[in-house]
């Protein structure tokens, strides 16, 4: 069978390689990285937003012992039936569910030095590089060890000249929010990587610091400056830009170096190193598991008797040489929203881009067709229906038309596609994200 | 502000006349209107052109207005400084800041630019434009940007 995923960020790679996996051939069509490039260092299926409205509660409300992140996920399943999470796992262990979904990403991710660590059982306390904590459960290599519970002390570690790193002011919010999520109080401390001149110089330009980082020369030019830092049960928190691909080796070499225990802050944009290493892991996992990777933009479906039976490509890597039509008998759609470009404007008004599917909001409120300054809310923190719209699907993730019946039988659809929740108040993203895209892949697999 | 309209008008219509005076109605009130009771659709550079196009306005280079309209997507995500980083590329600005600067007003992309004299030029791999979420031609950004100031360089002026 020939399937076709749509997509390039976690949903669409778990798809097209749950597909590959059971020996379908799998072409993925992506325009770009998606927001999955844009993530934190965190995998987030439950995390918390204690300090925000809105987001999943840190504590059960009745007796105010906090809830481990599987409590959360049941939380956000049964907030309302249209959740992803509770058509996922319907009539499904939640805790196996999760278990074999990291279990499968950390085996995609592994060759690339990157690996899945956590779980659903224990809250992960991560520090972002502003100082914000998060209560997150599976993260990554890299911000993975860096867990502010099990430590006896927190050193921060300033790295002068690095552009978009203001460390003084990220201990005064650290310590701020570690006070309001009243936890054991530590000793917090900051110090000083000095960088040698010719690494110094590369701080205004993070990315290129963090190449420089991953040759081996860097090291002994390195260890001068981190002589001093190690302390009995210190964990050490460094901006993110430990190597650009892979954050692996140096962190490695820099815990055994100080004889502590290292690891990054998390970092969003303008200092993405997490999702760009997450990016490349998974670009490298489709190309070793030889799923075909086109540089492309879907264009338009082409249907017969209830089914999808073509895709129109836009060659990206050639744009003059005209659109490709892919014959196929399956189709993943893992668009994204606003990012993607799975969700956008025509005419200013809101739609689906290539099958111009309903949306819904998280209230199951048809949005497609409104302007979207209709749907943005000014309360900051409250509810916002327009960064909760979304498809709708059946069971088997297939998208449902106006009237809830599936218009074509063999299209599937995954990843913030889905509608009705709100990853960035929920912090629920990348864990959709993977459980849909796999199950869309599984799925699409029987057609 | 209100003051500062108004003598704006006075100037208007004891300078250009009253066809100044009326494209200011046109501008000011019919425009909004119809805006209001109609979103705007299609290409923004072809809605200028049309709707005043025969009152005389031109733009300076529609194609570079298209550029700085595509730049103004930019997320400031920073993957392109990334990706830039790993296939070794040593352009003049970084593409990041070659599109941010694009959004903004011209001048900028010359004062950035010329602040680093001594870097190579954009080699044009297209690697960055590839990774780019918001489909950014950034490799047509810096394309521009060179020849901007390549003109500088000559004391040409921008263009």
């Amino acid at each position: 069978m020939r399937a076709v995923v749509v997509g390039g960020g976690l949903a669409g790679c778990a798809a097209a390689l749950e597909l590959r996996a059971r020996g379908n051939e799998v072409v993925l069509v992506r325009s770009g990285p998606g927001a999955t490039a844009m993530s934190w260092g965190t995998l987030d299926v439950a995390a918390a937003s204690p300090l925000r409205r809105g987001g999943l509660p840190l504590r059960d409300p009745a007796s105010s012992r906090s809830l481990a992140p599987a409590r959360r996920l049941l939380a956000a399943a049964n907030a309302g039936p249209a959740h992803p999470y509770a058509t996922l796992l319907r009539g499904r262990s939640a805790a196996t569910e999760v278990k074999e979904s990291a279990a499968a990403l950390d085996g995609w991710l592994a060759p690339s030095g990157l690996r899945v660590l956590g779980g659903l059982d224990q809250t992960r306390w991560l520090a972002d590089l502003r100082g914000a904590v998060r209560a997150a459960d599976l993260a990554f290599t890299g911000a993975g060890e860096g867990d502010l519970a099990s430590a006896d002390e927190i050193a921060l570690v300033d790295v002068p000249g690095l552009a978009g790193f203001d460390a003084r002011a990220a201990l005064r919010v650290l310590a701020g929010e570690l006070a309001a999520l009243a936890l054991p109080r530590r000793p917090l401390r900051l110090l000083r990587l000095a960088l040698p001149e010719a690494l110094a110089e590369l701080g205004a330009a993070p990315a290129r610091l963090a190449r420089a980082l991953e040759a081996p020369a860097a090291r002994e030019a390195l260890r001068p400056a981190l002589e001093g830092l190690g302390a009995d049960g210190r964990v050490l928190l460094f901006p993110p830009v430990l190597g650009l691909e892979g954050v692996a080796p140096l962190l490695t070499w820099i815990s055994d170096t100080t004889g502590c225990r290292c690891a990054e802050l998390l970092g969003a944009p303008p200092l993405p190193l997490a999702g760009y290493r997450l990016d490349r892991a998974l670009c490298a996992a489709l190309s070793r598991a030889g799923v075909e990777v086109r540089a492309g933009r879907a264009l338009s479906v082409d249907g017969e008797g209830g089914r999808a039976a073509r895709l129109r490509v836009a060659d990206l890597a050639a744009p003059d040489a005209g659109d490709a039509k892919l014959v196929l008998d399956a189709l993943v759609l893992a668009t994204g929203r606003f990012v993607g470009g799975g969700i956008g404007e025509r005419d200013g008004r809101l739609a689906e881009t290539l099958l111009d599917l309903p949306l819904y909001d998280l209230a199951g409120r048809r949005v497609d067709g409104m302007t979207p300054r209709r749907l943005a809310r000014r309360d900051y923190e409250g509810e916002q229906p327009l960064f909760a719209a979304g498809v709708r699907t059946d069971a088997r993730l297939r998208p449902l038309g106006a009237e809830g019946d599936v218009r074509l039988a063999n299209v599937f659809a995954a990843g913030d596609l889905l509608g009705s929740f709100d990853p960035a108040r929920e912090r629920t993203g990348l864990g959709v994200a993977l459980l849909s895209g796999r199950r869309a892949g599984i799925e699409a697999a029987k057609c | 502000m209100l003051r500062g309209y108004r003598g704006f008008l006075r100037e208007m219509s004891s300078t250009g006349g009253w066809r100044a005076l009326a494209l200011q109605l046109r501008v000011g009130a019919a425009h909004v209107a119809r805006r209001w009771l109609r979103p705007a659709t299609g290409d923004p550079i072809e809605r200028f052109l049309a709707n005043y196009g025969g009152d005389g306005f031109r733009l300076p280079d529609p194609d570079r207005a298209r550029l700085q309209l595509a730049a103004e997507a930019c997320l400031v995500c920073g993957l392109c400084s990334a990706e830039c980083a790993r296939v070794g590329g040593a352009p003049r600005l970084d593409p990041r800041d070659a599109v941010v600067s694009a959004a903004r007003l011209e001048i900028d992309w010359l004062r950035l630019g010329l602040e680093e004299p001594a870097a190579t030029p954009c080699a044009g791999c297209r690697a960055c434009t590839a990774v780019c979420p918001a489909a950014i031609p950034i490799d047509r950004v810096q394309e521009a940007l060179s020849k901007d100031l390549h003109l500088a360089a000559r004391g040409g002026g921008i263009r």
